[in-house]
């Protein structure tokens, strides 16, 4: 039995078909390998086959995927069928910051809250609140308003076995100036953390200090690397920084940027971490690739040091 | 030189923004459309169709150029955004196709109205501005979707769509108001899911006011089981854009029903194929356009193509062999 189970964080976009049972007529079509990437049935066992046994899924995926499958919960069975459990999701909080807009942000924070548990999640990887461009920078109030929110969410989710995991972006409003004010004005007992390790990277923190400090909060993660330690303000305050206009990759796959993910694996195993880690692959031109490429580097170098 | 008013443009469609397929993450930087442009003039185009795709707005990115609000944040105004058209050698946007179906995504239909009106308000607003020719509008979801989100038992089922139309005519006649006021015209696309299929649009169109046209797409005209060039001359002045679509696709299982009617669950298959690649006669829906006189754009569309470039060729090659030989 070991401690780490690895998922995927979904970045498939919208896949349109259940499954292919024509694939060869399919793939005659058009003799591209677009068929490879065109239904649920393959995705899962790529995964399956590399050893993730999880799913994180994307709620921006949901207007399609909920209908093709008619529900959240026969997404769930259909994915089990195949060795694949969903571990949670994603949600992303506009205008936490901002107490005019509470009702709507909790609203919305507990229908994520409702989704997640019909999809047999339990981990709610959270944005805490817009961007840095057009909010920021935040007064302390509003930091705290946006604890308050976060923490109300937190509370409902705990209710119903869902842990809420903050989930800071670069170009987020909390920001390096605020990100650790931030946490530990949430309450422990309801918010935790998924360390997200290049986007916490490039905001600023240290990697490694930042588990040691708060390994008690951190619930999951969120596995990728980077070559963009710290990025000045400029750019994380820019508007929509995320996709660069020059095609940069913020993100790589673990191995392939700059970050010492031994060094963080050696203090998962000084704290005895146990949970789910998502491997993340946004902005890879080939997600297949990445995921094997990423289960490579879990095997050979991480694996040794703690799993 | 073409003999007539008709002019031929192509959509931004061609570009997958929304499924999985390898290398398509580049598809959401500003670098990939900045080629792209210039791509398509040297494919002999010089008229674009954006599709008005709110998508990427909400999602934070801005790369995709598709809102006035992603189309600002990178070229400030879209007057900015036509120049930097003209300078890659497109020299005009000649419409802009609005479809509300990512509103249709719970079971509140005030929000469906409400998002859909208030978007598609600012999609004729960033046409007008824009220059275009027309404004084309998907007056309904897809009814398999509409249904999924709002089931309702056999004997309310009339009135459900009753309300629903007409509901979604007002909305119209708010927007072909707002078109008219600024000169342009606005078109219904004709779409072989939508809960106006067949000949539901045209008692729809009825109830508008004249200045209400319709977009003849022969790929959906073909797969409703009728004959593009057919309908077409049967519209007459009643056309107020087109699509040069093909496809093979035989809808014998009912498909138009579903949830997702441009993939077939029970037989997985590319409903919309690359002009050329399907069984479409599109020399013959050419010739019925000429033939009522018909003076706007035709627009090749390719939303389902494996391969952009690709695509902009195969047009490229049916426009000159096929559809200008007509």
């Amino acid at each position: 039995m070991t401690n780490i189970r690895y998922s995927n964080m979904s970045h498939w976009k919208n896949i349109p078909y259940r499954q292919i049972d024509n694939f060869r007529e399919f793939y005659y079509e058009d003799k591209t390998s677009s068929a490879y990437y065109a239904d649920w049935d393959r995705v899962l066992r790529y995964q399956k086959a590399l050893g993730f046994d999880g799913i994180e899924l994307a709620p921006w995926d949901f207007p399609v995927l909920i209908p093709l499958f008619g529900s959240p919960e026969a997404y769930t069975a259909f994915a089990r069928e195949r060795g694949v459990e969903v571990s949670g999701m994603f949600h992303g909080v506009d205008g936490g910051h901002d107490r005019a807009r509470h009702a709507d942000v909790l609203e919305s924070g507990k229908r994520a809250v409702d989704t997640l548990v019909q999809f047999g999640g339990i981990h709610l990887n959270t944005c805490p609140t817009s961007n840095y461009f057009g909010n920021g920078p935040l007064t302390r109030d509003q930091v705290q308003a946006c604890s308050e929110v976060i923490t109300e969410i937190g509370r409902y989710a705990t209710d119903r076995g869902i842990k809420i995991g903050l989930h800071n972006e670069f170009f987020c409003a909390v920001n390096r100036e605020n990100h650790r004010e931030f946490i530990e004005l949430t309450d422990p007992r309801y918010v935790h953390y998924c360390v997200d390790t290049a986007q916490i990277s490039i905001m600023g923190e240290d990697l490694l200090d930042f588990y040691e400090t708060y390994h008690e909060r951190i619930c999951t993660f969120h596995l990728k690397d980077t070559a963009s330690l710290n990025l000045p303000d400029d750019i994380r305050y820019s508007q929509a920084p995320e996709i660069a206009d020059d095609g940069t990759r913020w993100f790589w796959e673990p191995g392939e940027g700059v970050l010492d993910l031994a060094g963080l694996y050696r203090l998962l195993a000084k704290h005895a971490f146990r949970g789910w880690i998502s491997i993340e692959t946004d902005g890879t031109p080939d997600l297949l690739a990445s995921m094997a490429l990423t289960r490579y580097f879990i095997d050979h170098t991480l694996t040794p040091i703690y799993q | 030189m073409m003999s007539n008013n008709i002019q031929i443009g192509i959509s931004l469609d061609l570009i997958n923004r929304h499924f999985q397929e390898p290398n398509r993450n580049r598809y959401e930087s500003k670098y990939y459309w900045d080629e792209l442009y210039t791509l398509i003039a040297a494919a002999g185009f010089r008229g674009i169709e954006i599709p008005y795709d709110l998508f990427w707005m909400f999602r934070g990115g801005t790369g995709v150029p598709m809102t006035r609000y992603c189309v600002e944040a990178k070229f400030g105004t879209v007057e900015g955004y036509r120049a930097h058209l003209r300078s890659c050698g497109l020299e005009r946007i000649a419409g802009v196709h609005f479809d509300p179906t990512m509103f249709m995504r719970n079971s509140n239909l005030d929000f469906y109205f409400g998002a859909s009106g208030h978007f598609a308000d600012e999609a004729v607003h960033y046409a007008v501005e824009a220059g275009c020719d027309y404004i084309n509008i998907t007056p309904t979801p897809p009814v398999g979707l509409v249904r999924h989100y709002h089931p309702v038992n056999d004997t309310d089922q009339a009135q459900f769509d009753d309300e629903f139309l007409t509901r979604t005519g007002d909305l119209i006649r708010r927007l072909s108001d707002t078109a008219s006021q600024n000169g342009i015209r606005l078109t219904l696309r004709h779409e072989y899911w939508s809960m106006l299929r067949g000949d539901r649009m045209h008692s729809f169109l009825a109830q508008l006011d004249d200045g209400v046209k319709i977009d003849v797409d022969a790929a959906h005209i073909a797969i409703s089981g009728e004959e593009p060039a057919t309908v077409c001359a049967a519209l007459g002045d009643k056309v107020g854009s087109a699509h040069l679509t093909d496809t093979a696709f035989v809808d014998d299982a009912e498909i138009w029903k579903t949830v997702l009617p441009e993939f077939p669950q029970h037989r997985a298959t590319q409903v919309f194929r690359d002009p050329g690649q399907g069984n479409v006669d599109l020399g013959r829906f050419y010739r019925a356009l000429t033939g009522i006189g018909f003076c706007g754009w035709a627009v090749a569309s390719c939303r389902q193509t494996r391969d952009p470039m690709r695509a902009l060729l195969r047009s490229r090659d049916v426009i000159d062999n096929t559809i200008q030989a007509a």
